[in-house]
């Protein structure tokens, strides 16, 4: 199990940045949770929290336990022990993270050497099945490639591969369907949702993809949790004034949206609900910070539901 | 027409001879917008990667104005076709704080610069000033897919085309920088060469749109 416990991050420069404020999350054995939400609200960095891979000037406060280890306390030698075999990430832009000068079917078989001792031909072999799995087309030479030769669509899918091939029981996923077309959306799809036994945390802007590989869904607004419940709830009955205005913005729902510009700047001292200034329910109480309501089992930070 | 292409095909060193743009002919009018519709890896990018001029084609013709382009584009031609990359970590120079990126237009091109106007113009875009000394990795994919259609703007290009260009953006954000196109298409007559997989999309945002099937572009009648 992987719980978070009011989890904030702040990076410390010149302007100081909190670019996550106090997630809380459990993600139990076996669960699919997907994290939606705004541009910049924080998704990714809260991912790079969980991999302890924050740029130095980040400071991560709280609680991130794995089975009760608090990984934020962890030293170097278990934080490796656990990236890529206990917990593994595809990061956002996967494509664009590829190693350059190697060819793809080593990088995609790279895992399993490090973490279980698989030779590099077996490694190479095995990441030909997993480029089938994910049916790249051509997989044997598409494996001696390197990686520039590929559409940006077949890199990223090559790095989804990468990411369950040293069968990780936690894999934490990055917008792993950003600029694939639906064909492909749905074969990626596919694919999490044969993984059974392992933990999905998956970032993500297609909503329909979070419903379908998702049991859960936080959505992040201006680096808070501002909704977090079931899929169903959330896409079918959403609470949130900000997830209302999302799921109307969706192409499928005619991309409706009435415009009342971009998210705050962190530099701007917002008093109260950060959605205020773009929220068409606003109240004279959202000058104040909304605390976070439980409607049934479902969590959502908006004075409309504050009792 | 403004732009467009005759028999334009790219066959790439190692692909044994196969076409990833084959033999393709697209026009695109002053305000118009054009969508290319197809599957990952049909040619879309490539296609516009040529006619932005940054890929030379094996074969076939491109005209702006009615006038053949070939690569290495003139200063002025550079500045009217402008691209707006899939991955807008590819827009900037890993190493340059945004600041460094986004003035570069106003010394290459001479545009008249004071930096509270810049401030201003690119808070339409939901860019602050906490951004703008950061390095691309510092910031948020959906907040340098903004940087990056600010500073396009910027040159007010006459053609503009748009890889994928919000597939990295939340719903809302999408709609909000379709918008500022428009916007930017009524004021201006630029016109859109607007690539996508998603049929929604293409279907709202462009007047006519072609379908994309390994490396063949065949115009596409908007309601099938
Ligand atoms: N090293 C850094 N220093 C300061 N601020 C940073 C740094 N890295 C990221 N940020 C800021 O933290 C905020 C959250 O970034 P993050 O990448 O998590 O956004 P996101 O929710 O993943 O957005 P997107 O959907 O666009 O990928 C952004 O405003 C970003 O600019
Ligand atoms: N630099 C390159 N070298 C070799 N082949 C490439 C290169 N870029 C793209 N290709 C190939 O050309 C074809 C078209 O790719 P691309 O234009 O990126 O497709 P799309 O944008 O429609 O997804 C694909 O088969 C791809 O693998
Ligand atoms: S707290 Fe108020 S301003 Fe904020 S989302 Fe709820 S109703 Fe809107
Ligand atoms: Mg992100
Ligand atoms: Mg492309």
């Amino acid at each position: 199990m992987l719980e978070l416990k009011n989890v904030s991050v702040e990076f410390i420069s010149a302007s100081s940045v909190r670019a996550v404020d106090g997630v809380s999350m459990v993600l139990r054995d076996g669960s699919r949770t997907a994290i939606v939400g705004e541009t910049g609200s924080g998704k990714s960095i809260l991912m790079l929290s969980i991999m302890r891979l924050l740029a130095s000037n980040a400071a991560i406060s709280g609680e991130i336990l794995l089975d009760g280890e608090d990984i934020l306390k962890a030293d170097r030698k278990r934080l490796q022990q656990i990236r890529g075999g206990i917990i593994s990430y595809v990061p956002q832009g996967g494509g664009a993270s590829m190693n350059p000068l190697l060819k793809v079917g080593f990088q995609v078989g790279e895992p399993l050497m490090e973490h279980r001792g698989v030779s590099r031909r077996e490694a190479e072999k095995k990441s030909i099945g997993l480029l089938k799995f994910f049916n790249l087309g051509d997989e044997e030479r598409l494996a001696k490639s390197y990686p520039h030769t590929f559409s940006g669509g077949m890199r990223q899918r090559a790095m989804v591969a990468m990411g369950i091939s040293a069968g990780a029981r936690i894999i934490l996923a990055d917008e792993p369907t950003k600029g694939l077309d639906e064909k492909r959306v749905a074969l990626v799809t596919d694919t999490f949702n044969r993984l059974k036994d392992e933990t999905l945390l998956v970032v993500t802007h297609d909503m329909t993809f979070a419903q379908k590989v998702a049991q859960d869904i936080c959505v992040m607004y201006a680096s808070q949790q501002v909704e977090y419940g079931t899929a169903s709830q959330i896409i079918g009955d959403p609470l949130h004034p900000y997830t209302r205005d999302m799921i109307s913005a969706m192409p499928e729902n005619g991309m409706k949206y009435d415009d009342r510009g971009f998210a705050p700047s962190h530099e701007e001292d917002v008093k109260g609900c950060r959605y205020s200034q773009r929220c068409h329910e606003c109240m004279e109480k959202c000058s104040e910070m909304p605390p976070v309501a439980d409607v049934n089992g479902h969590k959502v930070r908006c004075w409309k539901y504050a009792v | 027409m403004l732009c467009e292409t005759r028999d334009l095909t790219k066959i790439y060193r190692g692909n044994h001879g196969v076409p990833a743009v084959d033999r393709a002919c697209v026009s695109v009018d002053r305000a118009e917008t054009i969508g290319f519709f197809g599957e990952s890896g049909s040619g879309k990018s490539t296609l516009g990667m040529m006619i932005a001029g940054l890929t030379s084609p094996t074969s076939g013709q491109i005209l702006f104005k009615g006038e053949r382009i070939s690569m290495r584009y003139p200063k002025e031609v550079r500045r009217s076709i402008q691209i707006l990359f899939q991955h807008p970590e590819t827009s900037f120079n890993p190493q340059l704080e945004l600041i460094k990126s986004l003035t570069e237009p106003y010394r290459v091109y001479g545009l008249p610069y004071e930096y509270s106007e810049m401030l201003e113009y690119l808070s339409g875009f939901g860019i602050y000033e906490e951004h703008l000394y950061r390095r691309p990795s510092q910031l948020s994919g959906g907040e340098l897919q903004r940087a990056a259609l600010a500073r396009i703007l910027l040159v007010r290009p006459e053609l503009i085309i748009l890889d994928e260009p919000t597939s990295m953006l939340d719903v809302i954000t999408q709609v909000q920088i379709l918008n500022i196109l428009k916007r930017y298409q009524r004021e201006s007559d630029a016109a859109f060469i607007f690539v996508s997989h998603n049929s929604t999309l293409c279907r709202s945002f462009c007047d006519r749109i072609y379908s994309v099937q390994k490396g063949v572009f065949t115009p596409m009648d908007k309601e099938e």
